[in-house]
């Protein structure tokens, strides 16, 4: 599964709440989007001030959007530079089995 | 809880004393990304025997209610961790109130403005409340309208949860303690609040 | 619950019902330790108070900034790259001459993650939390913190979704600084309100 893949897994809920129609993201999806990221961080190599970065990057880019709308997008950023995807080891968020040796360009 | 004396404060304190407390947060934390703690989670603390929770530290606390919330949630079984741990292995008190048929319906539009006068309802609740019992039955401004949230006073007891606005309300020390102080300010769900006439 | 039996307080040493627990999280697949150490140490040694400071110090720099902190403090948190679990409601309160805020979560421990990191010992223990509430004034004065008599102290209970973040006053003999500079300035204990600056 390529890291975009495992992500979108992870991001799933379909219990998710809602008001008017937009989602109001609770407490268990904003931890596990969280831990994906670190994870992310961890498993490319990079630190939390490159995630950092790509988060004020992307919120500037949108600052009206919703910030998990910029937070995944930072994401993405992240996964999309790393080079040789994830290796090892579960994801958190259901049992989503690793991506370990992708290749670059897997996403 | 009232008259505890003096708080010890430990200068430059590490995140983790022990490193049983580490791993008491590493699992707590995938307890919780597995999905299947949720509100059972805080409730499971409050439902920690009184003295043992007094008794006890902050990740103690989440340890216990880690394997609580997993216990009643039916992923592992007191047995199992009777056997792990070669020993009973306690828990906190099981769920008392009775599991709610319906969640009743959500709400996204505030009832209450700024500067409204609210009482907050005296709710003896026999599960879950997030209604601070100093509050109860005390009458505060309307200072803050807050988001729409799960209410957990259902969540806890529910298949079902019901969405409501939330609200800060500032409380004078007057009308909480009896003496003149500084006010309180305490978040609440909509449903924990009534109009204040006089 | 499934069991109709649980039993009474401990008998055990609590580092082995750590271990026995844990054990059996592995087992189940629950608990993938290796993935589960990067985030317990993400949340010990990235996440803490420095990110608040960060917050405080722009706000200081940057009157606009300031502004749209006071309006609506996740986003304007977001936009020096802090969010997350425990964060995703911010208010900020702001300190001024005539009021000194504190924050406190009487039913359980609430604390903003993002940008104070885990709380300590002491904002989680139950004399703090039953006397933030009851004795604000007389409290901070036994922390070391005495707040002049005609300001007003504002305790903010997180006892919902929200969580606070303090905007202490900035320091008188601080011009000139860099942001850098009155981010060094700012203190775990002021931003929950327990110290002024």
């Amino acid at each position: 599964m390529s890291p975009v893949e495992a992500r979108d897994a992870a991001f799933a809920e379909p219990t998710l709440p809602r008001a008017n129609g937009a989602p109001v993201f609770d407490a268990p999806w904003q931890a596990r989007a969280h831990a994906m990221a670190v994870l992310v961080v961890e498993r490319t190599g990079r630190t939390w001030d490159d995630f950092r970065a790509r988060l004020i990057g992307a919120v500037t880019e949108s600052p009206d959007r919703p910030y998990w709308e910029s937070w995944v997008a930072a994401l993405d950023d992240l996964v999309d530079e790393s080079v040789g995807g994830l290796s090892g080891g579960a994801v958190p968020g259901g049992g989503v089995p690793g991506a370990a040796g992708d290749g670059p360009g897997a996403c | 809880m009232a008259g505890f004396g003096a708080v010890v404060v430990e200068a430059d304190e590490p995140v983790f004393h022990h490193d049983w407390e580490r791993r008491a947060a590493r699992l707590t934390m995938a307890a919780m990304l597995s999905g299947h703690l949720n509100g059972r989670f805080r409730h499971a603390i409050e439902r920690m025997d009184p003295a043992w929770y007094l008794s006890s530290g902050y990740y103690e606390h989440w340890l216990v209610a880690a394997a609580t919330g997993l216990v009643e949630a039916g992923v592992i079984s007191q047995d199992e961790l009777d056997e792990r741990l070669d020993a009973p292995f306690p828990l906190a008190q099981p769920v008392r109130a009775p599991r709610l048929a319906e969640p009743g319906a959500s709400s996204d539009a505030h009832r209450f403005a700024v500067g409204e006068r609210v009482r907050v309802r005296d709710m003896h609740p026999a599960g879950h409340t997030r209604a601070p019992r100093y509050v109860q039955g005390r009458c505060g401004s309307v200072v803050r309208l807050d988001g729409v949230f799960s209410v957990p006073d259902v969540e806890y007891h529910c298949d079902g949860k019901r969405l409501e606005p939330t609200y800060s309300v500032r409380f004078e020390a007057a009308e909480l303690w009896g003496e003149e102080g500084d006010p309180v300010h305490v978040d609440l769900w909509e449903s924990y609040l009534e109009p204040d006439d006089g | 619950m499934a069991d109709g039996h649980h039993h009474p307080l401990p008998t055990t040493a609590v580092e082995d019902r750590v271990a026995a627990l844990e054990a059996l999280l592995v087992d189940k697949g629950i608990l993938d330790a290796a993935s589960m150490d990067a985030i317990v140490e993400h949340y010990e040694h990235a996440v803490g108070p420095m990110n608040g400071a960060t917050v405080v110090a722009r706000a200081w720099a940057d009157p606009d900034y300031r502004a749209r902190l006071l309006a609506d403090g996740t986003p304007a948190i977001a936009e020096l790259g802090f969010a997350g679990p425990e964060g995703d409601h911010m208010v900020v309160v702001e300190n001024t001459d005539a009021v000194h805020n504190v924050v406190v979560c009487t039913l359980c421990s609430c604390y903003p993650w993002p940008v104070l990191g885990l709380p300590p010992n002491w904002y989680k223990s139950p004399p703090y939390r039953s006397r933030m509430v009851r004795e604000p004034r007389a409290l901070l004065a036994e922390m070391g913190c005495v707040v002049p008599d005609e300001v007003e102290i504002r305790v903010w209970d997180s006892s919902a979704e929200v969580r606070y973040l303090v905007l202490p006053q900035r320091p008188a003999g601080s011009e000139g600084l860099t942001e850098e500079e009155l981010a060094a300035l700012v203190t775990r204990d002021a931003m929950i309100g327990v110290q002024r600056l």
